[in-house]
């Protein structure tokens, strides 16, 4: 062998046995990645509503979560899952001990959450739980809550599943932990609209298209009441909500009838549901009109088109049935052609 | 302008030997578009009730909209010309305006669609025997239509002809009837001959025909005075394949 060649070798091992290596740990990943828990859906956030619910009588705001633990078909190790909560990153390093879940803790100043709330002593897909807030909440003041979970600056809840496999004595050891999911926490209502929505009115419909300045909104509330004038239509409970606008305005038919004269508001929601103040209003009047098929009826007076020779689900038309045979023998013809 | 006059009068006579042999041929593909509007308001007297627009007319403002055809037909003889038996199928759709019924203006709005889906079977004869002097093929067809057709409100849902509001009749159906063609196709493989013989290797297409129609079309369940009547009378242009 040359120096040359030699040379060429070197360069070419150098070159490869990152990949090698990189091989490797793929591999090893794989063999790990074969036990994994995930979170089957994020929980909704906390908004104004619960917040204010904290001060008064209670959370009723429940959070749901699935696990989903993916363990490959020879992996018999009885396995347990704990599902902690916090508000601080640092629990987790507390959360060592697994004998204490569940137990929800908060620290010396009440401000923090550290704890588990749930466990599953068997690892399966469709594990799932529900608890809610005023359980995590239990042993806080109204102010505490408002402090802790709602306070000012919308620090979010944490989840987290942690995985443990157990020996024959029941004995647990740590294996792996599942991604971290965050429930926001938002206590500030989008602005208000500023600008009236633009309304079409239709036949028994209207077509609403807000008009929002501001970032685009997780939903937006859409109502209408007929003959209100004022800020009275702040009161109208007629609604409807919407996460999409089409082009050609949202369809709003609740109530509707022709001839009456609707105010319309919308407010805009964020991501955990908070409701802005109403948007201006505007006004329109439905009025009966008639589709091609209701023209064409109205000139015909009844003695017109009604469906014709349709392929019906009564019966297929003789003449349907002479198209789909010569359809299908030209296609026979062409295959047999070919 | 000169040149171009030229050349559409010596495209006739441009050789057409190009034409593949007759017998290679046993199958023709055709996409076709055109201008239609169903004439339906035919069907009714605008005197009987003066002043009110005719129902297409109110509705689709009487616009033609492009039909899109494709076809297929198979040779069946090639004595004196080709003649072929082949089916096809299209689409045509026209969006207009919800109207008052009484036919004045309102300031409501709201959107109203007609789309049919047309079938058709047609024996097509090209006479294409002088094909190799003369590259315009004149063509005649005549066929059988079926025409499935819906009416949709704004909403986008299927209407219905029901004005009681007793919604027992949707506006959806289909309608029979028959048509006739004549035109002139055009041999594409005159212009280009060392492309058309490629074409011809590669994609196993023998002739290929920009083709100009007059389709003069009856779709009224053979006049039936309870049918729409979707008949019309249609400049077609497009394109076909021999195979």
């Amino acid at each position: 062998m040359t120096r040359r060649a030699l040379q060429i070798q070197l360069m070419a091992l150098l070159l490869v046995s990152p990949a090698w290596a990189q091989d490797a740990g793929v591999s090893n990943a794989d063999a790990l990645s074969t036990n994994q828990i995930e979170f089957s859906f994020t929980p909704t956030g906390i908004g104004i509503d619960t917040c204010e619910a904290g001060n008064t009588s209670g959370l009723g705001q429940s959070i749901s979560v699935q696990s989903n633990y993916t363990v490959s078909a020879t992996d018999i190790t009885p396995r347990e899952i704990h599902l902690l909560i916090y508000t601080s990153p640092s629990c987790i390093d507390e959360m060592a001990n697994p004998e204490t879940c569940p137990a929800v803790t908060w620290d010396a100043s009440m401000t923090e959450i550290c704890g588990c709330v749930q466990k599953w002593t068997e690892a399966r897909s469709d594990n799932s739980a529900t608890f809610t807030l005023d359980e995590i909440a239990e042993g806080l003041t109204a102010e505490q809550f408002q402090e802790t979970i709602c306070g000012g600056t919308g620090k979010p809840l944490y989840l987290i599943q942690r995985g443990y496999t157990q020996d024959a004595d029941g004995n647990l050891t740590f294996e792996e932990d599942s991604d971290v999911i965050e429930i926001e926490v938002d206590v500030v209502a989008p602005d208000a609209p500023s600008l009236a929505p633009t309304v079409v009115p239709g036949d028994a419909k209207l077509r609403v298209t807000p008009n929002y300045e501001g970032a685009t909104p997780a939903k937006y509330e859409i109502c209408a009441c007929p003959n209100v004038e004022g800020s009275n239509i702040n009161a109208c409970t007629t609604c409807d909500e919407t996460a999409t606008i089409p082009s050609e305005g949202y369809e709003f038919t609740r109530s509707i009838s022709n001839e009456t004269n609707y105010a319309v508001v919308f407010r805009v929601l964020d991501s955990v549901g908070n409701k802005s103040d109403p948007s201006p209003s505007a006004t329109g009047t439905p009025t009966e009109l008639y589709d091609f098929a209701e023209t064409y009826e109205s000139w015909s007076r009844g003695r017109g088109e009604k469906g014709g020779c349709a392929l019906t689900t009564e019966g297929t038309s003789p003449l349907a049935w002479f198209f789909l045979l010569v359809i299908v023998g030209g296609l026979t013809l062409r295959r047999r052609n070919s | 302008m000169k040149c171009l006059s030229l050349i559409i009068v010596a495209l006739p006579f441009l050789s057409g030997q190009a034409l593949a042999e007759q017998t290679e041929r046993s199958a023709t593909i055709e996409i076709q578009f055109g201008q239609y509007r169903p004439d339906i308001d035919s069907g009714f007297d605008p005197n009987s009730d003066p002043g009110r627009q005719l129902p297409y007319e109110a509705s689709f403002a009487n616009q033609r909209t492009t039909m899109l055809m494709i076809g297929w037909e198979k040779m069946l003889s090639d004595v004196l010309g080709s003649l072929s038996l082949g089916f096809g199928v299209g689409y045509w759709s026209v969006e207009g305006q919800a109207v008052s019924p009484t036919g004045t203006d309102v300031t409501a709005e709201d959107t109203t669609s007609f789309s049919i889906l047309p079938l058709q079977a047609q024996l097509t004869y090209r006479f294409d025997v002088w094909a190799e002097t003369l590259a315009i093929v004149p063509v005649v067809r005549a066929g059988v239509d079926y025409y499935l057709w819906e009416i949709y409100d704004g909403a986008g849902e299927t209407a219905y002809f029901d004005l009681d509001g007793s919604k027992s009749h949707e506006a959806s159906g289909a309608t029979y009837g028959y048509h006739t063609t004549f035109g002139a196709h055009l041999l594409l493989d005159a212009l280009a001959p060392g492309m058309a013989g490629n074409f011809e290797r590669n994609a196993g297409v023998y002739n290929s025909y920009l083709t100009f129609e007059y389709r003069i079309s009856s779709v009224d369940d053979f006049a039936s005075t309870d049918s729409f009547r979707l008949g019309d009378e249609t400049f077609i242009v497009g394109l076909a394949l021999d195979l």
